[in-house]
């Protein structure tokens, strides 16, 4: 049995585990409802209790809304980060902490790294396996911009070559991410450092010329200016990667000896194979760290994966509650239809019609709440998204997923099950006591 | 009597010696200059098992290595971690070459051996046979069975 479910399409998975959470709300509303037709009765109940129905179906919305949105959310941001760092396949840098190393070379967060040498960086990038070997130099910025220097092949690959202007050709001409507010021509002075702390004077004599604007990636470089790594170490006054015979050049190879040090290469290797093997390679103990962003960002998924446990059992008791409230409801809402539905009794209505009118009754509130709830759940998302994108230049998008409609089917499978509980209650109710009420 | 002693006395160190060995070979198995430390893996009870090993080729030429066999599953295969959509995903590799004086770490986040079609749980403290396909043969892992939210190896570290 295990075999055929794992032989599966995903798809064909989640589309059975969704009928498998309904079947039990699908066979207890073939039970209820065989042979009788309560549907015009409950019509006529649901209008009659109008207001108060609206109230139920919308406390019903808001719940599953607040709880699917806040579960795609989830799943939106870690789908977002994990594209931010598709471009970066591994990262070489200093010991230290992937993670610090992470958020500053991926997510473009200021942060004090020791540096890699020349010789270290010339044996990277002079590996036989190795096809780029980017430096990243951080620590000016432009405004809210950082400003990275970089090589052009980098630069290039991280707009996927959809630049509109042109690529820098000089050391004082630079890109500007798509989020900047400076436009092709526009020049700039970088200052030393970032936020409060920049030193708006420190590289006066610097003026580089926007050249060009990077397409928009969806990830913090979106608000970064990228100039070549040359312009960065020269306006730092020091030497530029190149033999003073060489000295205009820009980009690889660089000099060893004319390489004043990089906090982090972005490695990438034409064979996938090649990405670990250069892992294991450039992993040394007081010498350099390797690492792949996708790989700390799962660790970091998983400690989120425990979050997003306590998330969804959040979730569940608070729509356990709102069931609960809605039960209750049900409850009171039978006592406000007690008289007619003891008549209907009198009137020789078979007991299980009743139960049947009673239970669609609270049926039709709670798949109408549940349904309202989907769409609740998705402009929830949506807000929830542009929101979070705003705030991070991380592109979040939180489409509903099949996890959602899981929890979904579940709730509602649930709650139908629940509200037999009320129907029978009614049916316990003396007709005559009924009558005078 | 003095014979049968004397061999008694011979005999009692070679206890000794078999723990030695016995707590060394596991860890360190080599074929053809390939050099294997550490094998390990989670303890699970589901269908598959990522196995780790430390690799080191202290040949005189290059490795290619092509899959693994284990006697607990139906197939073995080298994978190599990715993020797709923000999922963890481990996606087959048909072969890794290693060069000579080159080290390779198959571990959580990089490489892996993939077991699937598992014949039974893997419980902490176990062990089985495995067997890394080569261009130079098969080399021999004897695997533990870590704790199942372990890392890595509990002596990683250790040399031997």
């Amino acid at each position: 049995m295990s075999d055929l479910w794992y032989s599966l399409p995903a798809l064909a998975q989640d589309i059975a585990l969704t009928f498998a959470l309904l079947l039990p709300a699908l066979l207890v509303g073939a039970l209820v409802l065989r042979g009788f037709a309560p549907w015009p009765l409950t019509r006529a109940i649901l209008w009659r209790f109008r207001g108060a129905s609206v109230m139920f179906v919308l406390l019903i919305a808001i719940s599953v809304g607040m709880g699917i949105g806040l579960l795609a959310q989830e799943r939106g941001l870690r789908r977002g980060t994990a594209q931010a760092a598709d471009k970066f396949d591994l990262v070489v840098s200093a010991p230290g902490s992937e993670l610090s190393v992470m958020l500053a070379a991926v997510f473009l967060q200021p942060t004090d790294m020791p540096l890699l040498d020349g010789a270290t960086y010339d044996e990277i990038a002079s590996h036989e396996n190795v096809s780029v070997a980017a430096p990243l130099a951080f620590g000016d910025s432009y405004g809210d911009a950082p400003v990275i220097g970089t090589t052009a092949e980098f630069a290039r690959d991280l707009a996927d070559d959809r630049i509109e202007g042109r690529m820098w050709q000089a050391s004082d001409e630079a890109l500007a991410g798509a989020l900047v507010p400076l436009g092709v021509g526009e020049s700039f002075t970088p200052a030393h450092g970032h936020g409060d702390a920049a030193e708006g004077d420190a590289h006066g004599d610097a003026h580089l010329q926007i050249v060009g604007r990077m397409a928009p990636t969806g990830t913090p470089w979106d608000r970064a200016i990228l100039l070549p790594v040359e312009a960065v170490w020269e306006v730092h006054g020091l030497a530029n990667g190149h033999a003073p015979e060489r000295a205009g050049q820009i980009g690889p190879p660089f000099d060893p000896d004319y390489f004043p040090g990089t906090p982090a290469v972005v490695v990438r290797a034409e064979a996938l194979w090649a990405n670990y093997a250069l892992r294991s390679e450039f992993t040394r103990d007081r010498e350099t760290m390797a690492f792949f962003p996708g790989a700390v960002l799962a660790g970091l998924y998983a400690v989120l994966g425990d979050i997003r446990q306590v998330m969804s059992l959040m979730a569940l008791v608070t729509q356990g509650l709102v069931a609960a409230s809605v039960l209750l409801g049900l409850f009171i809402l039978s006592r406000l239809f007690r008289r007619q539905i003891a008549l209907l009794r009198a009137l020789g209505a078979p007991a299980r019609f009743v139960f049947a009118v009673v239970w669609s009754f609270g049926a039709a509130l709670l798949v109408a709440g549940a349904g309202l709830g989907l769409l609740t759940g998705v402009a929830a998302a949506s807000v929830l998204s542009r929101v979070v994108t705003a705030r991070t230049d991380i592109l979040v998008t939180a489409p509903i997923g099949w996890s959602e409609i899981h929890f979904l089917a579940g709730f509602v499978s649930l709650t139908l099950l629940l509200s037999l509980l009320p129907a029978a209650v009614v049916l316990r109710q003396q007709v005559v006591d009924g009558l005078r009420a | 009597m003095r014979t049968l002693l004397l061999a008694f006395a011979l005999a009692l160190p070679l206890p000794a010696l078999a723990e030695t060995h016995d707590h060394d070979a596991p860890h360190l198995t080599e074929i053809a200059g390939l050099r294997a430390l550490h094998a390990w893996t989670r303890a699970s009870s589901g269908r598959e098992a990522l196995v780790f090993v430390e690799l080191e080729n202290t040949g005189g030429g290059s490795v290619l290595l092509t899959g693994a066999e284990s006697g607990i599953a139906s197939d073995g295969a080298l994978v190599g971690f990715v993020l797709k959509d923000g999922q963890p995903a481990w996606e087959t590799l048909a072969s890794v070459p290693l060069a000579a004086g080159r080290a390779l770490h198959l571990e959580p986040g990089a490489l892996a051996i993939r077991l699937s079609g598992l014949s039974r749980a893997l419980t902490e403290g176990d062990h089985f046979e495995l067997h890394l396909e080569t261009d130079h043969g098969a080399l021999a892992l004897h695997v533990e069975v870590a704790a199942a939210d372990a890392r890595q190896h509990s002596h990683a570290g250790h040399s031997h």
